[in-house]
């Protein structure tokens, strides 16, 4: 400490310096503005009297009524959560066992598992959309029933580009994990399937859980695969949204797809902020006891 | 697993040998026709099209995103997790609402028109096609390069500064390399979907452009066409195929565990 | 833990829960906004069914739709050429016409009937008219000199760039059948090519100009916004668009023009696709859509021509309806050169489809 010579900067890098920590800032705050102004703007004409949105005749909470009372559009919904939320559990639990598994090749196999693994998260969605429409044609006539899609054929097929998105985030955790704990578990007596639960799992929990999140949010905004291969019934909210995207409107079909989206956007939102309540009141209570500690 | 991968490559790849009427397999006969269809100047045009406007996005993606990433690995830890939920919240949105939501207001007569008085005339251009795809698929650049980032160790840093190097020089010369694992994973999960994209080039140019994308759509029966030609959509899917797999085993040569795809 | 496996229970049911409906299900192929919903409501009430409409935007993916057996629609509406494809491919099943009484081919208006006749003698067992149309010209009335320049120049809007002024957008319809048809219109000759030696100045003529737009239904909305002055629609787009602005207290900034010297004239169906599974059911339907008030009431939503005599002078006579029903441009039967679209050799309807791909990617 003693050894250290200050010298007093600059004015110039003085001031460069607080540039750039404004600057950063300002930066930041463009760029989410940028991502941000879709959002805001679909709140503000979801609450426009003015269906075609070009200006803002006032204000009316007509269309979330009209979105409750549209019972398409309810069943499409509720299709798109249903689905979400069906295929990120079970591709969640999927994905993680493959990915314990692939950790356990060796070197070259392990490397042509994430390869083929990474072909569906990367393949453009009309392509992966057509080849599993074929697969479930041809597994159709197989079995002899022709007309073979529906919600089964919809949850399979978003169970299908899930699972490597969550072998994705769950991998980089388990080269994280120090292989000892396990064998470590294994002496002190621990059955095979125990210590993987009490062991590996926890530690690996971050990387499940971020899973889990983008298997939701690939499933939940998902269009082509849905569209190729829901058959004659069933809908979700993305083919819903594309349909009514095409036809003039007299099913005042924009207006309710934007109270749906505020809705949405608002209640993750919320979330966010919980979270972030939830988060702080935590450090605060951490801060605490180590002040009380010292 | 891998026969819901491994069966549809034969079944394309089967297909583009055949010539056949629309999904008839009773009328299908062996044929190189698909081949000679598709090696024509209108596909190889959209083909470059689509590749230079994804390069363009991605070139933007990067300069955009790079900065945020570092900003944010520097910020101070509890935030970092949360900033990044922000980022991937717009993701919750429908992305063809966003995207017909954008389109409306780039047009000359829009919301913002009247509200504000400013009236932009780009709806139906490349630059607007270009600027929903960056504004798309940015927060997919800024992930991998943050975990990239993160992992970095400090007291290289500290070591570079020690050594006599301004903050600069150690960003070129130690930050930047490291993380360029992190630029290429954000360069595939960027760069393929928009070449592929077909939903904003057909929103966002109003109608006007055809890419790649689109035009295997086309073929397979889903876009405004009267004619079905699977052998040509499945030899287009084929090349993208291949293009797909040589970008991933690239990727291996550089980062063996794909673990910086998030 | 187990309020983790609680809350993931809880959502599961409440995700499940919805997925109950007990009645039959009937399954109809239809375009965008074609036919009443409260007549829908109507007759699920009357039968107790509940009946499931699946829009398509084009001919072809309805075909593709029964070809691919993607589902198993019970009614499917296609245009008069695709009714002829699918009754050659062996689509459709052959109507009981004894089930849909309601049906008089007396009462079919009577220049329908001779293009009926003409055309498609054997179809008529299989597909009866729904609502016929023409191929129209939209244009936004709000900007001065448009009008008049649709009026006069008819079809050469959409190929002449020499009578355009600067700042007017033109905007064409993303189905090549109806853009070539216009370019050949334009060049006056027929819209059924013999070979595809005969689209070749289409296909220059549509490759050269600058569209500003190309799209389907959403095409009236822009116009509706000012965003777009003129583009090739169907004559009904029109009065569906005056409808629409009519609900939702938009201004009618718009107007239409028929060019009556050459156009074409389309009538669409109902028919029963081979993939049917509730046969009676939809000739229940097909019956129930065509009984007179019902039509009237369909018709006063839709926006089309009714094909049948009887339905069209009742909305002469209805006042509110009037207005709109006698614009020169909502019966077909104004048409002096009326061309029906035939179905034509699938290599020359993949040239028009090339035509319409090579526009767009230069």
């Amino acid at each position: 400490m003693n050894n250290v010579v200050r010298v007093k900067a600059p004015k110039w890098t003085i001031i460069k310096r607080r540039v750039l920590d404004i600057g950063k800032w300002v930066f930041l705050f463009a760029v989410i503005m940028l991502l941000y102004f879709p959002i805001i703007v679909i709140i503000i004409q979801s609450v426009n009297k003015n269906v075609q949105g070009t200006y803002f005749s006032g204000f009316t909470l007509e269309w979330y009524k009209r979105m409750f009372r549209d019972e398409d559009l309810m069943r499409a919904i509720q299709n798109t959560i249903s689905i979400a939320v069906l295929a990120t559990l079970i591709s969640t639990v999927l994905g993680t066992i493959f990915a314990l598994g692939i950790n356990s090749l060796n070197s070259r196999r392990r490397r042509q598992m994430i390869i083929l693994n990474n072909v569906p998260v990367l393949n453009a969605d009309v392509v992966t959309g057509v080849s599993l429409f074929f697969i479930f044609k041809f597994f159709g006539v197989f079995v002899g029933r022709e007309f073979i899609l529906g919600y089964e054929t919809m949850l399979i097929a978003h169970v299908f580009f899930c699972i490597p998105y969550v072998v994705l985030s769950v991998l980089p955790k388990l080269n994280e994990v120090d292989k000892n704990l396990y064998d470590a578990a294994l002496d002190l007596g621990c059955p095979p399937l125990g210590a993987l639960m009490k062991v590996i799992i926890p530690s690996i929990r971050t990387g499940i859980f971020t899973g889990a999140l983008l298997a939701f949010t690939m499933s939940f905004d998902d269009f082509v695969i849905s569209y190729l291969v829901a058959g004659e019934e069933v809908k979700n909210f993305s083919m819903w949204i594309y349909a009514s995207q095409r036809a003039a409107g007299r099913t005042l079909a924009w207006p309710k797809a934007y109270a749906y989206n505020a809705i949405i956007s608002l209640v993750v939102l919320l979330i966010l902020i919980i979270y972030n309540i939830v988060l702080i009141k935590k450090q605060k209570r951490e801060r605490k006891v180590r002040v009380n500690l010292s | 697993m891998l026969v819901f991968i491994l069966i549809p490559i034969v079944l394309l790849f089967v297909i583009s040998f055949l010539e056949m009427r629309s999904l008839n397999f009773a009328s299908a006969r062996f044929s190189f026709a698909a081949f000679s269809k598709t090696f024509n100047s209108v596909y190889i045009n959209a083909f470059v099209k689509s590749i230079v406007l994804a390069a363009i996005a991605t070139a933007f993606c990067i300069l955009i995103g790079y900065p945020l990433a570092y900003i944010v690995s520097t910020l101070n830890i509890a935030n970092r997790f949360s900033f990044l939920l922000i980022l991937i919240m717009p993701m919750f949105t429908n992305m063809l609402l966003r995207v017909n939501t954008i389109n409306k207001l780039l047009r000359p007569e829009s919301f913002l028109k009247n509200l504000f008085g400013i009236s932009l005339n780009i709806s139906g251009s490349e630059t607007a096609v270009v600027l929903v795809m960056v504004l798309m698929y940015l927060p997919f650049m800024v992930f991998p390069i943050f975990t990239v980032l993160e992992k970095i160790d400090p007291s290289l840093l500290e070591a570079s500064r020690d050594l006599g190097a301004n903050n600069f020089k150690t960003f070129l010369k130690v930050t930047l390399p490291l993380s360029l694992k992190g630029i290429s994973s954000g360069i595939i999960m960027v760069f393929l979907p928009c070449a592929t994209s077909f939903t904003i080039p057909y929103i966002v140019s109003e109608g006007k452009m055809k890419l790649i994308g689109n035009i295997i759509e086309d073929k397979m029966g889903l876009g405004n066409v009267i004619t079905t030609d699977y052998p040509v959509g499945s030899l287009l899917s084929i090349i993208i195929l291949i293009a797909v797999m040589g970008s991933l085993w690239l990727i291996s040569k550089i980062d063996a565990e794909g673990e910086t795809l998030l | 833990m187990k309020k983790n496996l609680f809350v993931i229970g809880l959502i599961l049911i409440l995700a499940l829960l919805g997925g109950c409906d007990r009645r039959e299900k009937l399954y109809i192929l239809n375009w965008y906004d074609y036919v009443s919903e409260d007549l829908v409501k109507e007759f699920e009430k009357e039968y107790g069914v509940k009946v499931v409409v699946d829009p398509v935007t084009s001919n072809e993916s309805m075909y593709n739709k029964i070809e691919t057996r993607a589902g198993k629609y019970d009614i499917v509406v296609p245009s008069e050429y695709m009714v002829e494809r699918m009754y050659r491919d062996g689509m459709l099943l052959e109507l009981d016409l004894s089930k849909i009484p309601n049906y008089d081919v007396n009462k079919v208006d009577e220049k329908l009937q001779e293009l009926r006749d003409t055309h498609f003698k054997e179809q008529q067992k299989y597909a009866v008219p729904y609502f016929w149309g023409t191929l129209a010209i939209m244009y936004n009335d709000a900007k001065p000199g448009v009008k008049e320049l649709v009026e006069e120049h008819e079809w050469a809007v959409f190929f002449d760039r020499d009578i355009i002024p600067a700042g007017v957008k033109i905007g064409m319809y993303d189905s090549s059948r109806d853009a070539i048809a216009t370019a050949l219109f334009y060049l006056d000759r027929s819209s059924n090519p013999e070979s595809v030696d005969d689209l070749k100045d289409a296909e220059d003529l549509l490759v050269n100009f600058k569209y500003d737009f190309w799209g389907t239904d959403n095409i009236k909305e822009v116009i509706m916004t000012g965003n777009l002055d003129i583009a090739l629609v169907y004559s009904g787009d029109y009065f569906d668009t005056i409808f629409y602005a009519q609900e939702t207290g938009g201004e009618i900034t718009f107007g239409m023009h028929v060019p009556t010297g050459r156009n074409n004239v389309w009538f669409d169906n109902l028919a029963i696709p081979v993939t049917a599974t509730k046969v009676d059911l939809a000739h229940e339907f097909i019956n129930f859509i065509l009984e007179h008030d019902n039509a009237v009431e369909n018709a006063a939503y839709v926006g089309y021509c009714p094909t049948y005599q009887d339905v069209y002078e009742s909305l002469i006579e209805d006042e509110e309806l009037k207005e709109i029903v006698l614009h020169p441009g909502f019966h077909p039967g104004n048409i002096e050169n009326a061309e029906v679209y035939l179905l034509l050799d699938r290599e020359i309807a993949m040239k028009m489809d090339d035509i319409l791909t090579k526009a767009r990617s230069k």
